[in-house]
C-alpha cells in the first residue's frame, strides 16, 4: 500500500501516456565492464587497485536518499538501479512507461587518465548495450564520453552513436570549461553528425572547485549549485552561438529542476537589448532560440504554494519545454502531482510524454 | 509640417552632431559621411537622452566568428541600455522605434526668401548655444551669440530638419 502510494506521487496519479526520460542506471562493480575491456586494462584495473571513479562520492554520497530512496534500495545489499529486472520491477511496470531513457553516470570526468577513461567510456557503452538496450524495446540510452577530451568524445559518439537505442550523448553539469566554448566543437560536431541529444546531466567536474567561486563546504552546497550550473551553461551555449552553428541541435537539460527557467529567459533577454553586439549571431530574443532548442525533465520540482508555483511555471513561457523524468532512484522526487495540477490537461499531455517523443523522436 | 533651419552645413563635421530645441522638443542632428540625419532626442525605451550615445556600423554574425560590418548603415547606440538604433529610420534592432525626422540640405538662395515669408523658421541663437554643449564633436564656438547674427547667406549651405505640425515660434 505504501509503495503503490509512492509510486502514485511518481506520476502523480496520472493515467495517461508515459515517456520517463530520466531513469539512472549504475555500474555496480568494475567487474560488470571486464567483457568489454582490452587485456591492458583489465590487467591494469588490478595493477592499480581500480574499483571506480573517485568523483562519484561527491556527486552521489553512496549513503544519501538522494543518490537512493530507502524504497528502491535492493535489501540484500546490490547496488541500486544496476539490473533490468529491478528498474522493470520498480519503474517500467508500475509507471506503465512506454519509453525509458537510462542515464549512466559512473563519474569519468575526474579520470585522469585519458586512454582509460576513453576505455572505460566504451566498455560502460557496450555494457549499456549488451545488458540493457538489447533486452527491452521500451529502453533508450544516454552514451557515455570520456568528457574532459573533446576528440575522444567525438570518437567515441562516431562509435556507438549509430547504434538505434542511443538517443542522446550525456555531458556532466559540472565541466572543466563552459560547453559553449570553441575548444568543444569536436564534440558537438560530432552530436549534430549523429543527430543525437546533448543530455547535460547533473554530476560531473570542473578543472578546479566545485562551485563557480570555490570549493563547497558540504554536499548541500554541491548539490543546490546545480542550479547555477545550469544556467551558466545554458548562457553559454547560447552566447557562443551553439544554435547558430547547429540549427537542428537539441539539448535536453536533466536533474537540475527548472524553477529558475522564467527569470534567467528574462534576465538574457533583458541583457542582449544591449549588449547583442558583442555576440552578433545571437540574432533574436535568446528567450526564443532556448525554447526552440532545450528541453529541461522536472525533478528536482521545487514547488512551493501553489500560487506562486503556477506563476513560476506560466514564465517559462512554454508548455514544450518539460519532460517527465522520475529520476529513479534518486530521492529528491516531490509529488508529480504539485507540477501537473499547476497545468493544463493538454500541458500535462505534453509534459508526460509528447515534448520527450519530439526531443528524442521516439 | 515645420521646417526649421537649424545650422550651416559646416557647422557640422563629418561624425558630428548638433542638439537643438525645436518646437519644445530636444533633437539630435547628425552628420555621417555627407549623410545628415535627425532623432528626437528621448529613448522610446526608458526615456535616456538617446542622442547623446555613440555612432556605430551594423554588425551582423551568421555564425560565431564570421562577422559583417557595415557601416554604410549608421546605428545610434543608447547611453543608458545599448539599444540601437537606426539613424535613418528610428528603427531598433529589436522591437522599439526612435523617433526621425526628415533632413534637407539647402543653399541659402533658396532658403533666403522662405525665412524671409516665415515658412523656415531661421537658425535660434539660443539653440545653438546649446548646440555645442558636451558634444566635442560638433566644432561650434559657445556664445555669447548677437541678435541678428544668422542671416542666411545666399554662398551657404543649411541644415534644414522637418517636424509634423505647426511651428511654435
Ligand atoms: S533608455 Fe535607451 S536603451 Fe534604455
Amino acid at each position: 500500500m505504501e509503495l503503490a502510494l509512492e509510486q502514485g506521487t511518481v506520476t502523480g496519479g496520472w493515467t495517461g501516456d508515459v515517456v520517463d526520460v530520466d531513469v539512472h542506471v549504475n555500474v555496480p562493480s568494475v567487474d560488470v565492464l571486464r567483457p568489454y575491456l582490452a587485456p591492458q586494462w583489465l590487467e591494469w584495473i588490478g595493477e592499480i587497485g581500480f574499483s571506480a571513479p573517485p568523483s562519484l562520492v561527491t556527486k552521489y554520497p553512496a549513503g544519501s536518499s538522494i543518490t537512493c530512496a530507502p524504497r528502491w534500495l535492493p535489501a540484500d545489499g546490490r547496488a541500486p538501479s544496476s539490473e533490468l529486472s529491478v528498474v522493470r520491477e520498480h519503474v517500467l511496470e508500475p509507471l506503465g512507461v512506454e519509453r525509458a531513457v537510462l542515464n549512466c553516470y559512473w563519474g569519468l570526468d575526474c579520470m585522469r587518465n585519458p586512454d582509460f577513461a576513453a576505455a572505460l567510456a566504451s566498455a560502460v557503452n557496450d555494457w549499456l548495450i549488451e545488458e540493457w538496450l538489447e533486452h527491452d524495446d521500451r529502453l533508450r540510452a544516454s552514451l557515455i564520453v570520456p568528457a574532459h577530451d573533446p576528440a575522444a568524445a567525438a570518437r567515441e559518439i562516431d562509435r556507438v552513436g549509430g547504434h538505434p537505442g542511443f538517443v542522446q550523448v550525456f555531458l556532466p553539469l559540472w565541466s572543466p570549461m563552459p560547453y559553449g566554448n570553441r575548444t568543444w566543437l569536436p564534440l558537438w560536431e560530432a552530436i549534430d553528425r549523429r543527430g543525437l541529444v546533448a543530455g547535460i546531466h547533473y554530476g560531473g567536474s570542473s578543472q578546479g572547485p566545485t562551485t563557480t567561486t570555490g570549493w563547497a563546504t558540504w554536499f548541500l552546497e554541491e548539490h543546490a549549485s546545480a542550479v547555477p550550473m545550469a544556467w551558466q551553461q545554458l548562457t553559454s551555449l547560447l552566447g557562443e552561438g551553439l544554435f547558430q552553428r547547429f540549427p537542428q541541435l537539441r539539448v535536453s537539460l536533466l536533474e537540475t529542476g527548472f524553477t529558475w527557467l522564467g527569470p534567467l529567459l528574462w534576465r538574457l533577454d533583458k541583457e542582449w537589448k544591449g549588449l547583442r553586439r558583442e555576440v552578433p549571431w545571437v540574432d533574436r530574443l535568446p528567450s526564443e532560440i532556448l525554447r526552440e532548442h532545450v528541453r529541461i525533465s522536472i525533478q528536482p520540482i521545487g514547488a512551493g504554494p501553489a500560487e506562486d508555483f503556477r506563476r513560476v511555471v506560466d514564465w517559462m513561457g512554454s508548455d514544450e519545454v518539460l519532460m517527465f523524468g522520475s529520476d529513479y532512484p534518486h530521492g529528491h522526487t516531490q509529488d508529480v502531482g504539485r507540477l501537473l495540477e499547476v497545468l493544463s490537461p493538454s500541458a500535462c499531455a505534453r509534459l508526460m510524454a509528447d515534448n520527450a517523443r519530439a526531443q528524442y523522436s521516439l | 509640417m515645420a521646417r526649421h533651419v537649424v545650422g550651416r552645413v559646416s557647422d557640422i563635421p563629418d561624425g558630428g552632431r548638433l542638439l537643438v530645441d525645436l518646437q519644445g522638443h530636444s533633437v539630435g542632428i547628425f552628420h555621417v559621411r555627407g549623410r545628415y540625419y535627425a532623432l528626437l532626442n528621448r529613448c522610446p525605451h526608458m526615456g535616456a537622452e538617446l542622442c547623446r550615445g555613440s555612432i556605430l556600423g551594423r554588425l551582423d554574425a551568421a555564425v560565431p566568428g564570421e562577422f559583417s560590418y557595415d557601416d554604410s548603415r549608421s546605428l545610434l547606440r543608447c547611453p543608458w541600455h545599448g539599444w540601437e538604433y537606426d539613424l535613418e529610420t528610428g528603427q531598433s534592432y529589436f522591437d522599439s522605434r526612435a523617433r526621425s525626422y526628415p533632413v534637407d540640405v539647402e543653399g541659402g538662395e533658396a532658403l533666403r526668401p522662405q525665412v524671409e515669408d516665415g515658412s523656415a523658421a531661421p537658425i535660434d541663437e539660443a539653440n545653438h548655444a546649446q548646440a555645442a554643449v558636451g558634444l566635442p564633436s560638433a566644432r561650434l564656438q559657445p556664445g555669447p551669440y548677437v541678435a541678428e547674427t544668422y542671416p542666411i547667406e545666399i554662398e551657404d549651405d543649411y541644415v534644414v530638419v522637418t517636424l509634423p505640425g505647426p511651428a511654435r515660434r
